[in-house]
């Protein structure tokens, strides 16, 4: 019997090539698609198919949110979800809502159908570079975060490298000589294992000590 | 421009039209390294009266040669390979190849790339978000030897024209070269000095003039401030391409003011101020 897939994308192009590639093989039989998220639930639910791939970013509604809606009615229908970007709280809210599979696009070409293969033979699947982040999500959240190794002093100095004052002016404002602010920022550099201004700033960003604007 | 002038020898089909009186059949090469985006749009292009696609590259590198193996009518490429150096590749096809039609096809923002990569040589500029419809139209006329923008990118272009040495973009970015954008693009992605300087083969000493160039552009003074910019920029309009979708705009939002929050060092922020 051949597996039932539904494919959901905004993106024509996008749409057509999953079809395309996915109808090479031969025990897959695509048996709709849909171009929102609205038409993904409604097709999922009245077609029931085995596979739904869904691309998270879909007007209407948005991909996670009608793979949670599609799951509480139908939770045998194994959930493939596609997107751009991997952020932690993406794929976090992915898998929370009940998707099997998790991939990128830059290389879903070449992942999806063992991706559904895998998900079929009842596991889930996550591009290798989204395992990676769930990996390092998982291991931040457990372990204690370098910066929390930081006297207060510091932090408030690292905050201050990452706005982008020079030590000079860090050093009128805390009123400490440029040199001391120096060492106390090769030192903290080195307890945030970071060895240049660019790891410095990104840091700062993720930890959202400096704004995005 | 071809128009079946080619010699016989390379290519059988202006016999063909001699022979059918139907036009030729104008073949073009695909340039993207998303294998799922190529076959969509092989499939959109193939149903395209007179058009036929001899040929996908994922790779600058497999670009070159097929450009030399298929000698196509038209190229349409993506100038995000993710190898980065997707723009060296446009700018190296329009050296090479100065009559043939290209076409960029990209997600990235129109309003900063396509009058750039007009100007380093493409003919035709469609964002990747446009509806698919767009694709056929802008690749018939750029092998008619016209230009093909959308209307905003156009309008835009004829103000600037209009305003002339009189404006003044309030966007900083607007001031920066193409070959800059892309330095800045590159540290903005966390890439070194050496590593920015490999990827676009320069020297490294003209990569630093660069960064020295794009600061002083952008009116900053540390380094620190420097890469902030540029790594925010960069999330900033990969973010708007993600945001287009309503529902991820909230999401957007919502993680920037989260980062707001967390502004805590009290003392130290007074004594900034």
């Amino acid at each position: 019997m051949r597996t039932t897939v539904l494919v959901a994308d905004d993106h024509a192009i996008v749409r057509d090539g999953l079809v395309t590639h996915l109808s090479t093989q031969p025990d897959f039989e695509i048996v709709g698609t849909a171009v929102n998220g609205r038409e993904a639930l409604a097709q999922a639910l009245r077609l029931e198919p085995r596979i739904a791939v869904f691309d998270i970013s879909m007007p209407e509604l948005d991909g996670v949110e009608a793979a949670r809606q599609v799951l509480a009615k139908k939770p045998h229908v194994n959930i493939v979800m596609l997107s751009m970007h991997a952020t932690p709280q993406h794929v976090f809210q992915a898998l929370e809502a009940g998707v099997r599979g998790y991939l990128l696009k830059e290389s879903a070409g070449q992942e999806i159908i063992e991706a559904i293969r895998i998900v079929l033979g009842g596991r889930r699947y996550l591009s290798p570079k989204v395992a990676e982040i769930v990996a390092e999500g998982v291991s931040a959240r457990g372990a204690a975060r370098p910066i929390e190794s930081l006297s207060k002093r510091e932090r408030g100095i690292f905050k201050l490298v990452a706005d982008g004052y020079s030590s000079a002016e860090i050093g009128r404002m805390l009123h400490l000589s440029s040199k001391t602010v120096d060492s106390y920022r090769s030192r903290m550099m080195q307890k945030l294992q970071v060895s240049d201004v660019t790891g410095l700033v990104k840091l700062a960003i993720q930890h959202g000590l400096t704004s995005l604007d | 421009m071809n128009h079946g002038r080619r010699p016989i020898l390379v290519c059988e089909h202006p016999l063909q039209a001699a022979r059918d009186g139907k036009p030729p059949t104008r073949h073009v090469l695909i340039i993207d390294d998303q294998p799922i985006y190529a076959l969509g749009l092989s499939a959109l292009l193939g149903k395209e009266q007179g058009i036929e696609v001899c040929g996908v590259a994922d790779s600058a590198h497999s670009a070159r040669t097929a450009i030399k193996q298929h000698n196509p009518d038209a190229v349409i490429i993506d100038i995000s390979l993710c190898s980065g150096d997707g723009i060296e590749l446009l700018r190296d096809i329009c050296a090479h190849h100065p009559a043939l039609p290209l076409l960029v096809l990209s997600a990235y923002d129109e309003n900063i790339y396509a009058g750039r990569m007009l100007s380093a040589g493409a003919d035709g500029y469609v964002s990747k978000h446009a509806p698919e419809s767009r694709v056929g139209s802008a690749l018939r006329r750029i092998l008619d030897g016209g230009v093909a923008v959308s209307e905003q990118v156009a309008n835009r272009m004829i103000e600037r024209l209009a305003d002339g040495a009189s404006h003044t973009s309030a966007d900083p970015v607007d001031r920066l070269s193409t070959r800059e954008l892309q330095v800045l693009r590159l540290i903005g992605k966390g890439l070194s000095t050496r590593e920015t300087a490999t990827m676009l083969n320069l020297s490294s000493k003209t990569i630093e003039s660069h960064r020295q160039r794009i600061k002083r552009k952008i009116n900053t003074t540390t380094s620190a401030q420097f890469v902030r910019f540029a790594v925010t920029w960069l999330a900033a309009s990969e973010g708007e391409q993600r945001a287009a979708v309503p529902a991820l705009r909230e999401a957007a939002a919502g993680e920037r003011g989260r980062a707001q929050e967390h502004g805590e060092f009290g003392p130290y922020r007074a004594a900034a101020s």
